[in-house]
């Protein structure tokens, strides 16, 4: 019975994702995307890999920009178009500016072959994804990045100092029953992150911390080519 | 046996062990590519979810077998689950394939999957093909039939693709089930009701492995009745256990309430908690699955969606592939068009793998539009069902 009635709760997050990860986040979430779409400029070439119910897309076409989405998810994506339906939500113009593709993110690179985007954005999915298939999602995004495009990378990771990430595991064990209850699935904070952006040939360019280093914000840009 | 194996060994079983214990927070198998003796470029494939525990089996299954298991992300949950809920589909499976390699490098001959049978729910086998080039085919329902699947030319037939739910697998749900409902003694102790505590732990161990191990023998029907039973048995079965045990054997039922339990409480308790049970039964997959509205209006147990055939068949066979129910089966009178029919009646789970796979949108509800509606993988469901879309292949 428990997990029933979690189980029903869970089932209508779609509609209440973005609340939930606000109160999680004690509204830090809300306050992250503030900051990344002031990079947003009309005309500009956006994706956003795990768009989730489209929040931020929606906000961003608004600005002005052309944003591919990508999910995994057909009932995230379910919401998101409904969002698009609803006009109070958006306006036509900017509805036009929105393509949606259902794709799993280490797949881009051969699903949007050919094309490239001035920003990428991948703002809290990292953590969700296997260590294998957050390397290739990195790497494959790298691919998509025009030379002076930049990829923002908003997630929580794992601290690299010892006594930070000791701090971290008693945090997280803490924050474990809520968040499992809440949520019923584990989001992992990303490690090894600096290693995986040298396997994309990419280098952090500017990195901003929010809420004592418990979610980080990566400006990543490709490295510039050594002269031969 | 070198040391890393053995090291392997000992991690896949102490974690095996805890999956059963603590069934509902699952661990997930680290995505990617696992290799079962010595494979070749020819050696089949064969893909499963990220639950560690059916990971360790399907590797102890496969151990004498030449083959490759790709483990794909599924959210650590199990492989029927996962794919109804859209955890476990077509995008997920592209990802593992890109991200371990099968895709670019010379490792394989072939362009095939071996698919668990029952995440046809979640799995679009035309997308797959096209994001990745691999063709899927449909293994058995049960990882154990693999190497029977394999010697039968890597075809299933009947008898394996039919969920069994064997006592083994009986067993293991109710221990994690148990574990769950220790919530209700575990809040007693907190409050140092020792005795009450002591007695819920009873009464939930009876009624729970009593419903589970011997499921097949209890009468009834259905699974809900079938745990209601149990619990009064249980009743009787702990109140006997409790009068041989007291030192004053005089004391008839009525009487042998202790200090704090007390007849009532006993029965609230006990009442309780089979009501629980038998609710969770109704939503068990492999029997069936309805809704407590209707177990309460109509005092069955059978599944709201029960399938029909309609006229636009055309005789492919994937509903018959699909189905861990054994519902299908194909016309096999040669002078009329190839068509499938229905073999039982009413023995539907509603899992939905017929009306995902089936191309022309063939399949709908005899019972109109209602339904449990907990499958979440087929987008256009409701527009299928009321046949306002229609596809030609």
């Amino acid at each position: 019975m428990i997990i029933y009635g979690l189980m029903k709760y869970i089932e209508k997050i779609p509609v209440r994702y973005d609340a939930i990860m606000n109160f999680l986040t004690l509204g830090y979430h809300s306050r992250s995307r503030k900051i990344l779409l002031k990079q947003i400029k009309p005309g500009k070439k956006v994706l956003d890999i795990g768009c989730g119910t489209g929040e931020f897309a929606i906000q961003a076409a608004s600005l002005g920009a052309d944003v591919v989405c990508l999910d995994t998810s057909p009932e995230m994506l379910r919401v998101f178009k409904e969002k698009l339906m609803d006009p109070g939500c958006i306006d036509n113009e900017a509805v036009a500016k929105i393509k949606i593709i259902e794709c799993g993110s280490a797949s881009i690179d051969s699903v949007l072959k050919g094309k490239t985007f001035d920003l990428i954005y991948a703002s809290l999915m990292l953590g969700e994804l296997s260590e294998i298939v957050r390397k290739k999602t990195i790497q494959a995004a790298a691919i998509l990045l025009k030379d002076d495009g930049f990829m923002i990378i908003c997630d929580e990771f794992w601290p690299e100092t010892p006594l930070k990430s000791l701090v971290y595991h008693f945090l997280f064990w803490i924050f474990f029953i809520p968040n499992f209850i809440l949520t019923r699935t584990l989001i992992q904070p990303v490690k090894n992150f600096s290693e995986h952006i040298e396997s994309a040939n990419l280098t952090v360019y500017r990195k901003i911390d929010l809420l004592m280093g418990a979610m980080t914000i990566y400006w990543l840009k490709r490295k510039k080519e050594a002269f031969l | 046996m070198n040391v890393k194996e053995i090291i392997e060994y000992i991690r896949d079983t102490i974690i095996s062990i805890r999956c059963v214990i603590i069934k509902y927070n699952p661990i997930r198998y680290p995505v990617g590519l696992i290799e079962c003796g010595h494979p070749s470029l020819d050696s089949p494939v064969f893909v499963s979810c990220n639950y560690y525990q059916t990971v360790v089996r399907l590797k102890h299954c496969l151990k004498n077998i030449d083959c490759r298991i790709l483990v794909v992300d599924s959210a650590g949950i199990n492989v029927w689950c996962a794919a109804g809920v859209g955890d476990f589909n077509e995008h997920k499976i592209a990802d593992a394939i890109f991200a371990t390699g099968l895709f670019d490098q010379a490792l394989l001959n072939h362009k095939k999957l071996i698919l668990p049978q029952l995440s046809a729910v979640g799995i679009d086998l035309k997308k797959l093909k096209e994001i990745t080039g691999f063709t899927g085919i449909w293994g058995p329902a049960d990882l154990e039939d693999i190497p029977r699947f394999i010697s039968n030319e890597f075809k299933t037939d009947s008898n394996m693709r039919t969920v069994r739910f064997s006592v083994k697998d009986r067993f293991f749900n109710a221990i994690g089930m148990f574990n769950v409902f220790l919530i209700f003694p575990f809040i007693f102790t907190i409050f140092k009701k020792k005795k009450q505590a002591h007695h819920l732990f009873l009464i939930n161990f009876f009624n729970i492995f009593i419903t589970f191990l011997l499921y097949p023998f209890l009468p009834f029907k259905y699974g809900s009745f079938k745990s209601i039973f149990a619990g009064f048995l249980s009743f009787l079965f702990r109140n006997f256990i409790k009068s041989v045990t007291k030192k004053n054997r005089n004391k008839n039922l009525s009487q042998i309430s202790e200090k704090g339990i007390t007849i009532g409480f006993d029965l609230f308790w006990s009442g309780l908690i089979t009501f629980l049970i038998a609710i969770d039964m109704l939503g068990s997959t492999p029997f069936f699955k309805t809704t407590i509205m209707n177990w309460f209006k109509t005092g069955n147990d059978e599944s709201i969606f029960q399938p029909e055939i309609t006229s636009s068949c055309i005789g492919c066979g994937r509903c018959e592939q699909v189905c861990p129910k054994n519902m299908f089966r194909m016309s096999k009178d040669k002078t009329k068009k190839r068509v499938a029919l229905l073999n039982n009646q009413n023995s539907c789970c509603e899992c939905m793998a017929c009306v995902k796979q089936c191309p022309v949108y063939a399949i709908k509800n005899r019972n109109n539009l209602v339904y449990k509606e907990d499958i979440k993988s087929i987008p256009d469901l409701e527009a299928i069902l009321n046949g306002t879309k229609n596809r030609l292949e």
